[in-house]
This record gives structure tokens, sequence and C-alpha cells, in this order.
């Protein structure tokens, strides 16, 4: 086990570098002189030249490259070329809303996609899993966008019972930071809930005709035991996949649903970064991104070991 | 029934005109057609029959653990202690698997969760019926590890299944049957998956654990000879029926119907080395999917005439506690 972990970091460490070359490169492949897309239309020359100095450009490639990864390395993103503040400051003073975000609706997608998947199976062709076959073609195919003015619409135009927009520091109270973000995380958390039910389901189907649940209750097991002990364990190899995958493409979704219910958080801080061409916050948010997946990447291997002891590295 | 049954607190286990179905697309299969018998407290029954004559949906029906969509028990009682397992509810029969009646399967390979260790499975079966601390259900774990002779069984008790051999495995199952010391063992073809060495310790082993404990068991085999190693009494199944029953030693000595007769024939001879070709018996098993006529071994029976195939022979006594299903049964007794 240990010597695994070992040479799993080493790899995701090579994985970094590879990914990290190609963000670095990015600024530099744009075509057309980076610099002056940034400065804009009605900059001087000398406004471009004091940009290209600011980026380095002036230097030769690899130069460039080493003390970008230097800079990294020692926890230096870089500055913002209009904000003027460190990348880091940037991202730290935006963290909160995204990974409130994030958290929540994780918790939603894999208690709900679970439990859903579950009672499908155990009832299979019954009326939870004939919902759940709505459910999903639902989940899969709209759009967070529309799902988010969709429960807009009801809930806080309509009925005014919750806000529109908008987000409320965690530190300023509980319940106002919990009734921003419900909206934003249903509507999140929907195509999740629908991914991660039906691996579950279709995990769950498979062990529950196995021999050895027939075994657990010939030991007299109670129903919930049956399928959340002796089943979930045994079905759970898939189901951690998919919610590893969610995880993965939650960044997209998050940005989608920051925009929708203007929280500003990570999302909108790289979207206003694309729209000023502010290559370096770009950058330093994608070497984070990329860091968050290959970390989660690796917790997932890391719990295939722990719910199968039958892999072996 | 005709059997004695005349001692009557001494029945463990009385099952009664048990008809279980099993619902295809189309058709009904009548696995069980009406199948009545008595478990004796502490006493070994043997049940034999070919593959496929329901001796594993008889054991099912009594734990009420057959398929839930497609199989169901539509007649017939089953007393134990008084009450009728059919009528329980799903609770109450909850609290009899495992605790009081424990089953054992035929595929050790697949009957144990591969993820989870040998000594929590044993530990489970403990909890789940009594109110002991999470150690002393290892404990106890410990304990039938030792009983059923595993070797270092405190090593053992945190392996994997798929660290276990087959015939280690099977142990485990033992273990795992009788950590609640439970009054009725239904094993089910216990040793049919393993090889011949081990065949015989596990068998020694149920016997050996069988009389500690004072555990009656209902011996499932398609094999007769395991049958006359470890049974006081046998039933024998043709067909989803029960076509004779009796003593073992008068059985063997005196079987009164064609079908067992037939099953001797083709019982290898353990004194002539294993592998010989044995003659089987000729002919096919009747479908279950369409109703019967008559005796459902017919078609295979040398001593058929014209009443067996229009009219069902109904058990009854050939001699004492001695019955058979049998038109012929004195012309069979005396050939
Ligand atoms: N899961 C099932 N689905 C449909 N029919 C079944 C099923 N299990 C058993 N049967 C029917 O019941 C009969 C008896 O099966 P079984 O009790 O398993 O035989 P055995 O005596 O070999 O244990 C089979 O011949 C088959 O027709
Ligand atoms: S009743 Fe007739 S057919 Fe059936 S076993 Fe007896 S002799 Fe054979
Ligand atoms: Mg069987």
């Amino acid at each position: 086990m240990g010597g695994y972990v070992c040479r799993r970091l080493i790899s995701a460490i090579g994985v970094m570098a590879v990914v990290g070359v190609f963000i670095f490169l990015l600024l530099r492949l744009v075509p057309g002189d980076a610099a002056a897309m940034m400065a804009g239309n009605n900059a001087t020359p000398q406004e471009v030249a004091g940009i290209r100095e600011q980026l380095g450009l002036n230097e030769p490639l690899t130069v460039q490259f080493v003390q970008w990864a230097l800079g990294i390395l020692s926890g230096n993103l870089g500055s913002s070329i209009f904000a003027g503040l460190p990348v880091l400051t940037l991202v730290s003073q935006r963290i909160e809303p995204t990974i409130s975000l994030s958290i929540l609706t994780m918790i939603v997608s894999v208690t709900g996609g679970i439990c859903f998947g579950i009672f499908a199976a155990w009832r299979a062709g019954g009326f939870v899993d004939r919902m759940l076959t709505a459910f999903s073609a639902v989940g899969y195919s709209v759009p967070v966008f529309v799902v988010g003015y969709f429960l807009t619409y009801c809930f806080s135009l309509g009925t005014r019972w919750l806000p529109v927009q908008g987000y409320v520091s965690i530190g300023q109270g509980l319940a106002p930071w919990f009734v921003h973000l419900v909206l934003p995380t249903v509507a999140l958390s929907l195509s999740y809930i629908a991914f991660i039910a039906r691996i579950t389901r279709a995990s769950m189907l498979e062990v529950l005709s196995e021999d050895y649940m027939r075994t657990a209750a010939a030991k007299g097991a109670s129903t919930y035991a049956m399928l959340f002990h002796y089943a979930l364990k045994n079905a759970a190899a898939p189901i951690l996949t998919v919610i590893g995958l969610s995880f993965a493409y939650l960044i997209g979704g998050v940005v989608i649903t920051e925009t929708v219910f203007n929280l500003p958080g990570i999302g909108r801080l790289v979207v206003d970064a694309i729209n000023n061409r502010d290559y370096p916050v770009i950058q330093g948010v994608l070497i984070l991104v990329s860091g968050l997946y290959v970390l989660i990447n690796l917790a997932v291997d890391l719990a295939y070991r722990l719910v199968d002891p039958r892999i072996r590295y | 029934m005709q059997m004695q049954n005349t001692s009557g607190d001494n029945v463990l286990l009385d099952v009664r005109d048990l008809d279980t179905h099993f619902y295809g697309e189309e058709s009904v299969t009548r696995a069980l057609g009406g199948i009545s018998f008595h478990v004796n407290r502490g006493e070994t029954l043997g049940i034999v029959g070919e593959s496929g004559c329901g001796k594993s949906v008889t054991a099912l029906s009594i734990l009420r653990l057959l398929p839930k969509l497609t199989a169901k028990t539509v007649g017939g009682e089953i007393r134990f202690h008084g009450s009728d397992l059919l009528k329980l509810s799903e609770r109450e029969i909850r609290k009899i698997r495992g605790d009081r009646i424990a089953m054992i399967f035929q595929e050790p390979m697949t009957s144990l969760s591969p993820v989870h260790t040998v000594g929590h499975q044993i530990a489970e079966a403990v909890q789940i019926h009594t109110k002991v601390s999470r150690s002393d259900a290892l404990e106890r774990s410990r304990e039938m590890l030792r009983l059923v002779r595993i070797a270092d069984p405190e090593r053992r008790l945190y392996s994997y299944p798929h660290e276990m051999s087959g015939g280690m495995r099977q142990r485990v199952m033992i273990a795992m049957a009788l950590a609640c010391s439970p009054e009725l063992l239904i094993a089910d073809e216990p040793t049919t998956a393993l090889d011949v060495t081990m065949q015989a310790q596990i068998l020694r082993l149920i016997i050996d654990l069988k009389q500690r404990m004072g555990t009656a068991v209902m011996f499932i085999t398609h094999d007769l000879g395991v049958v006359a190693e470890t049974c006081q009494r046998v039933i024998v199944m043709y067909a989803g029926r029960i076509v004779e029953q009796a003593d073992v030693l008068d059985l063997f000595a005196r079987p009164a119907h064609p079908y067992t007769q037939g099953l001797m024939r083709s019982m290898p001879d353990r004194r002539h080395g294993r592998r010989q070709r044995l003659p089987e018996i000729p002919g096919i098993v009747p479908s279950l999917r369409e109703p019967i006529v008559g005796c459902s071994f017919a078609p295979r029976c040398p001593f058929a005439i014209d009443i067996c195939r229009e009219k069902a022979p109904t058990m009854r006594d050939v001699r004492p506690s001695h019955a058979a299903a049998c038109w012929r049964s004195e012309e069979v007794l005396g050939a």
C-alpha cells in the first residue's frame, strides 16, 4: 500500500508538470500579441510594452518557464494585470462561495443519488425505479442554467420564498448563507443525482442477486442492513468512480451556476478574467483546478482499496 | 401422513403439503407439488434426489428465502414450535433465520461477501440476534473458527474470503451458521463443490459439531453415499415430490421405490476406485411446467403398469417407519 501511494504520488507530480507546461504555453500560443490584446484597442505602444515587461514576455521562452515554474512552486501564481493584486489573493477572496456551493452540491448529490439508486434497485421496476428513469432523462438533458432560471422563477420571483440571487458569507449567519445557496445547489445537483443514482442502481442490482446476499438474509439480517451494509459496500467501486467524475465535472457546472445566481465565486473570477484577457489569473486558476483534479483522482484510487480488499497494486 | 408422528413433542419441524411455484414469462413451474415430512429434535434427516428435483427449493421455502418476484409458496404449512413459518411476519421470520434455523449453501466460493472480513461476517450473525458488544461477538467468531478447526483462527479472523480455499470457506460458513447455536441446520449440498478429501473432512466436521451441539440437521445431497455416512432417516425426492422415506439402514436394505433402487444402482462403489462410469437411470425427468398425470416416474420405471400412468400413487406405509409412493412397492421389495 505504501509503495503504491508513493508511485501514485510520483505519477501525479508528473501529470502536474505536463499540465503546467501546457498552461504556460497557453499565453505564448495565443495568436497575435498577447500583451497587445490585453492592453485593448486604445492602448499606446508604451502601455503594451509595459504589459509585455510585466508578463516577462521579452525573456527567452525557457527562462520564462523556469521563472514561472519556480514562482508557482514557491506559492506565487503571478499577479492580475487589471486588479494589480496577486492571483492567490484574488482566489482567496472568491473561494468561499465556490467551496460552499461545491460542498453542498456534493453532499446533496452523493446522498441523494445513492439513496435514490438503492431504492430503485431494491424495488426494480417499481414506482421509485420508474421515477428515476424519468428524473434522469430530465437531469441529463436539461442544462443547469435552464433549471436555475426555472427554479428562480418558481421559488423566488413567484412565491418569494427564496432570494433571487446573490451570496451572504457564512460569517454573517448560517441561515442567510444557506437560504442563498438552496436554489444554486438544487439546480446544480440534479444532473449529478441522476448520474450517481443510475450507476448506483445498476451496481446494486448486480450485487443483490449474488449468493452472499442470500447468505446475509439467511443470517436474519434486516432489509436495511442488507442494502446499506452488505450490498452497498460490494457495489461501491463503480459508485466511487462516478462520484470522482462528478467532482471533476463539478467545476464547469459551478462556473455556470455562479453566473446564473450571481455568486461572487471562482467561476465569476475566471469569466471576468477571460473577458478582460487577464492571462495570469486564468493561468493561476487553471493550475489550482488541475491540481484539484489530480488530487481527486488520487483520492478515488485510494478509496477503491478501502472498499475492495481484492484489489492489489 | 402415515409416518409415525406420534411422539409429537419430539418433532422439531413439521412440513405439510408444501407447494412452491415459480412464475416465468408464460409458464408456471410447480417446483414442489405438496411435500410432507418432519424433522425430529437432534436427528439428521437426509434429503436425496437427482439435481432439479426440488431439494434446494424445499430448503429455501422453509426459511422463506426464495426470490420474491418469481417464486411463491402457494400452499402448505411449516410448523416450527407450534407456529406456522409461512404465516409469520417478515420481522418474525428474520428472528428465526440464523438464530434457530440456520443454513449453509452449496457454493462456498460465492456465498461469503468478498469485501468483509471473515470474522466480521461471523460476528454479524451473532450481533443480529444477541445484544453483545462488538468485541464479544468477535470473541465468539474466534471460538467458532477454532471449533470448525481452522488453523490460526487469530489471523483468519481478519482474512477475506478470497484469501481462503473452498474447504476453508465452507468451514467459515459452518462457523457462521452454528454461531447462534441453532436448533436446526439446513445443509444444502455443503460438500458437492469440494474435492473428495475435503468432502470427507467437512462431512465429519458437520456430524461432529451436530453431536456436540445437539443440533438437528437437514442434510441435502444428491449422493446416497453421503446419506449412508451421515443420516438417521432419509427422504427421497423426485420431480418435486417425496417418493420414499425410511430409516437409513432400512432404505439401503429394502428400497421400496423403483427410483430409489435406480439411485442405488448408480451409486459409486467406494471400494472400486472412483472414476468408473455408472449406470444412470435411463429416461428423462418430466417437465414441471405441465401437470403430471399418474406417477411422475412412470416414463422411466421398469415396473410401470397401466394404473401408474393414470393415477398418481400416494405415500403409504410398506413396513413400519417406511413409506413409499408406488403402486407396486410390494413387487419392488420382492424383486
Ligand atoms: N430461480 C428459479 N427460477 C425458476 N425455476 C426454478 C428456480 N430455481 C429452481 N427452479 C425450479 O425448481 C426445480 C427444483 O430446483 P432445485 O430445488 O434447485 O433442485 P435441486 O434438487 O437440484 O436443489 C428446478 O427443476 C426448476 O425447475
Ligand atoms: S407407481 Fe408405477 S410407475 Fe411409479 S414407481 Fe411405482 S411402479 Fe413405477
Ligand atoms: Mg440444489
